[in-house]
């Protein structure tokens, strides 16, 4: 049987991007984020609030992200004012009302 | 219900209330004039259903033409039958009754309508069945009833952009690539059944999760899985699979590996993912299985963990049903 083409949910290349500029600091994220690659996510978090009271993580464009990904944020969390950027629907808000990270942390929905 | 791919100009194709069908379904008519276009899937018990689409240019008589037609397929599920009182003035019509566990169709069909099947693993191969029949329809196999005018419609639902597509993003395709002949009068009913189950055996290493969803994705389109259910089965598997790479590590003596299998069976679709390593107690492990257990129960209808000697097995059951 042919390979069929990767249908929806798209690409999954996980890519950060840093917002310049912006004070909290934002930080784009795109792509599927697992226990393979969830280091790399962290480092990009830190390294983006060193020194910062506070943090913006655009998740809009993440196409996959588990439980590692949730221990992860969590963890930011706890060390300073995080926000998220959400979609309105789709699997990423679930996963932050299942996990209770939207109670710890600041949750905004993209219109 | 996934729209992802569909895009075609708004004046060309216009939804209708009714086109919330069931799960393996989609279907999609053309405007401007979609009242000569009439369809409709009927359950006829758990497995079957009665599948009808039609063109009838005479507005006036569509009403009782459709109701005539449903009625007999539901009373009797002979699709011949059900066309038998057909007359030229009341256009064409396409008909069937789909046994989605005996993988086997039966249909008929008369003026400007015709049922097609085109199989997943035949690239470029569309079985056009004479006027009425039965045949057995392939793992993974599209049913298209389609009625009103559509030159090259039945060859291209063989192209592998529609036959492994989603259901809704294939009709979708197909009454775009209708578009540029501008052919107004069209109805195309799609039924997908039930792909051949997947299994998928990868070393028990992280790296293997992005391989996972690599094959799992195109599976759940090719089964029709909805956005929404697709998210929730492809993290809920990504949980389990994450467990057994961590089993992986705990002084395992043989390498380790893990195995998904994903099958869909009417409605219901089930899911296994098994590995061969030693079982971690919860204690030894705060934090990351707390979580993955916990997604799970929140994101499949029931689970189910085992473990022995030889390994862990997490057994998953996702409804479907729309």
């Amino acid at each position: 049987m042919n390979q069929p083409p990767i249908d929806p949910p798209g690409d999954a290349r996980f890519t950060v991007t840093l917002a310049a500029n912006d004070q909290p600091p934002t930080v784009a994220v795109s792509g599927d984020i697992d226990m393979a690659n969830v280091g790399e996510f962290e480092d990009a978090m830190a390294k983006a609030s060193s020194g910062c009271p506070a943090l913006t993580v655009d998740l809009t464009g993440v196409t996959y992200c588990d439980s590692s990904a949730v221990r992860a944020l969590f963890t930011l969390a706890a060390a300073r004012k995080l926000t998220m950027i959400v979609n309105p629907t789709g699997h990423i808000k679930t996963l932050l009302g299942i996990s209770g990270l939207d109670r710890v942390a600041t949750v905004v929905t993209k219109e | 219900m996934v729209d992802e791919g569909v895009s075609s100009p708004a004046n060309v194709r216009q939804l209708v209330a009714d086109d919330v069908v069931p799960f393996g379904f989609a279907v999609r008519r053309t405007s401007p004039d979609a009242t000569a276009l009439w369809h409709s899937v009927t359950p006829l018990d758990d497995d079957r259903f009665a599948l009808a689409v039609g063109y009838c240019p005479d507005t006036a008589r569509l009403p009782a033409l459709r109701a005539r037609i449903v009625s007999a397929l539901r009373a009797g599920g002979d699709p011949a039958a059900a066309l038998s009182g057909m007359r030229p003035e009341d256009g064409g019509a396409a008909c069937a009754v789909i046994d989605r566990a005996a993988a086997a169709l039966s249909y008929s069909a008369l003026g400007d309508a015709v049922v097609v099947l085109a199989a997943p693993d035949q690239p470029g191969r569309m079985l056009r069945p004479a006027t009425t029949g039965r045949v057995d329809i392939p793992a993974g196999a599209t049913v298209a009833l389609r009625a009103g005018v559509a030159r090259d419609l039945d060859g291209y639902l063989a192209d592998s952009a529609c036959a492994a597509a989603h259901p809704d993003v294939a009709v979708g395709r197909l009454v775009d690539h209708l578009a540029p002949h501008a052919e107004p009068w069209l109805v195309v009913l799609l039924y997908r059944q039930a792909p051949s189950p997947l299994e998928v055996t990868l070393p028990a290493d992280p790296r293997s999760l992005a391989q996972l969803r690599a094959r799992l994705r195109p599976w759940l389109a090719l089964a029709g899985v909805d956005a929404e259910p697709a998210a929730d089965v492809l993290l809920a598997i990504g949980e389990a699979a994450s467990n057994s790479t961590e089993h992986a590590v705990i002084g395992a003596a043989r390498p380790v590996e893990l195995t998904v299998r994903t099958a869909l069976a009417g409605d219901r679709l089930r899911m296994t993912v098994t590995d061969n390593g030693t079982w971690k107690p919860a204690a030894a492990c705060p934090g990351h299985r707390g979580h993955g257990i916990k997604l799970i129960t929140a994101l499949v209808d029931s689970s189910d963990l085992t473990t022995s000697e030889n390994g862990t097995t997490v057994d998953m059951l996702k409804e479907l049903r729309r």
